[in-house]
């Protein structure tokens, strides 16, 4: 197992996590400690319980049951013994450890002003396991970036595979453009110490955990980019910035949420985005990434009727509705 | 007589290291203040700062604390062991009680809290640096002189 994991865990789980087989090992997308219940592991999107030999079980009376101490010890290996360090990524959720593992806290929400001010009473840590998939994007490439670059809007459901693609699209754009890429939630470079966990292009300035339209702001002005990318777009600040963006020449990847384009089109935000010309692209993914759909923006009421056709091909395909 | 002459300037010498360890102590805590505040730094990142800092070299301890990838234990076990196997010199008790006290709640809480405790650990020590610096204004020369004398009586006896 990735040292850059286990070395977060004390003895006990340690040694546990140091029996699974190495073909599971490989396999593994979480690692979960909770208070009180058994030590489990997301395998195949399947989970199981870690029994005290390393097997992983449906079901066993011989697991590995967490404690506050485990639990604690591993909180402060994370926030490396320094809480004052972490605030912000406590309050966030989770935190970004070497390797571009992440995190996640979950306890009892301690509030001020109205606002969650830190967590207390930590009863669940999950370990997700990163795992850069090269080529995610590689359709997305041929289809919109062949003859430079361009607007594009990545949108899909909850784990579609936005993020992944878009780290992607970061590696292989950033070997020839410029690209400053906002990365609000680190989920992208997964910075550790300043160096980004992820490839993301040897020609990629990372804004780590800048808020968008901030980071926006700052790489146009500073970086001169020639792309600029950023994660889960939606507020009305975020729109601003992009425009002022877009206004110098600037291209704009970036992502939201939205299952197909009828939703899409609900976000009003988003579509002035749309008419005003900053996305040329859009790219709609679906079934963990396995389909994706991408439209020009001069074609989408062509683009409604063509995608509904091939909604029920049943294929997994790439279809590209409009100029090619 | 120079025996007893050395003595006496060492005890003397002794009272003016424990003054400088303890303004070293004190130039300490205001660094650590300026990186939590600045700099949100780790405790690894400060100990790691601080022991590169040569205006600290009388607090070699913090270079033995470091980040390993050995199993996870509390810093502040961390550095009250590296400060009680340290060899400081001339240091009183509650000197040394007071340096390992510094690590106790460090990373313990957010920046506000952290910087509240710094201050509070600067106000305790002006009351070790103020006895520090009585007690070398007033009795390093009784020392070195105590002890040119007493060498001088012995000698005299002697012969």
């Amino acid at each position: 197992m990735d040292v850059n994991i286990i070395r977060h865990f004390n003895p006990k789980i340690r040694s546990i996590l140091s029996a699974i087989g190495a073909e599971n090992c490989s396999r593994i997308q979480e690692i979960r400690l909770r208070l009180n219940k058994p030590l489990s592991v997301t395998l195949n999107d399947a989970i199981k319980i870690a029994d005290k030999n390393g097997q992983l079980v449906s079901c066993s009376d011989n697991c590995c049951i967490v404690t506050e101490q485990d639990i604690n010890d591993s909180f402060n290996s994370i926030c490396q013994y320094s809480v004052h360090s972490f605030q912000k990524e406590i309050t966030g959720g989770f935190v970004t450890v070497q390797g571009g593992h992440r995190a996640g806290i979950c306890g009892t929400a301690v509030v001020r002003n109205g606002q969650l001010e830190t967590i207390k009473h930590i009863s669940s840590i999950n370990f997700r396991i990163a795992r850069q998939i090269f080529g995610a994007a590689d359709e997305i490439m041929n289809r919109v970036f062949s003859a430079g670059a361009e607007g594009l809007l990545i949108a899909g459901p909850p784990s579609s595979g936005k993020t992944t693609v878009l780290r992607d699209l970061c590696r292989q754009l950033g070997k020839k453009y410029k690209l400053s890429l906002i990365d609000e939630r680190g989920e992208i470079a997964a910075v550790y110490n300043g160096v980004s966990q992820n490839d993301v292009g040897i020609y990629t300035d990372v804004f780590d955990g800048y808020c968008k339209a901030d980071g926006i702001e700052a790489a146009v002005r500073v970086m001169s980019p020639n792309i600029i990318v950023c994660d889960e777009i939606g507020s009305e600040s975020d729109v601003s910035a992009i425009k002022r963006a877009m206004n110098c020449g600037v291209k704009i990847i970036a992502t939201v949420h939205a299952g197909n384009l009828e939703e899409l089109k609900c976000r009003r935000h988003i579509m002035r985005l749309v008419e005003n010309g900053a996305f040329k692209n859009i790219a709609i993914l679906s079934g963990a990434g396995k389909r994706i759909q991408t439209v020009r923006t001069d074609e989408f009421d062509k683009a409604d009727r063509s995608i509904t056709d091939n909604d029920n091909s049943g294929h997994n395909r790439l279809l590209y509705v409009g100029r090619s | 007589m120079i025996t007893a002459g050395i003595t006496g300037c060492y005890m003397s010498a002794g009272l003016r290291k424990r003054l400088m360890l303890l303004k070293a102590v004190n130039a300490m805590l205001e660094e650590i203040s300026i990186l939590i505040r600045y700099k949100a730094a780790t405790v690894f990142e400060i100990t790691e700062a601080i022991g590169k800092d040569n205006r600290f070299s009388e607090l070699g301890f913090i270079s033995g604390i470091k980040d390993t990838c050995t199993e996870p234990s509390a810093f502040s076990l961390r550095w009250e062991e590296a400060v009680m196997s340290y060899n400081f010199g001339s240091i009183k008790p509650q000197d040394l009680l007071f340096i390992s006290s510094i690590g106790q709640n460090l990373g313990s809480s957010d920046i506000e809290g952290q910087l509240s405790t710094l201050a509070l650990k600067k106000e305790e020590l002006k009351a070790l640096l103020a006895e520090a610096e009585s007690d070398c204004k007033n009795k390093s020369k009784l020392y070195s002189s105590l002890g040119i004398l007493t060498g001088a009586f012995i000698t005299v006896l002697l012969v």
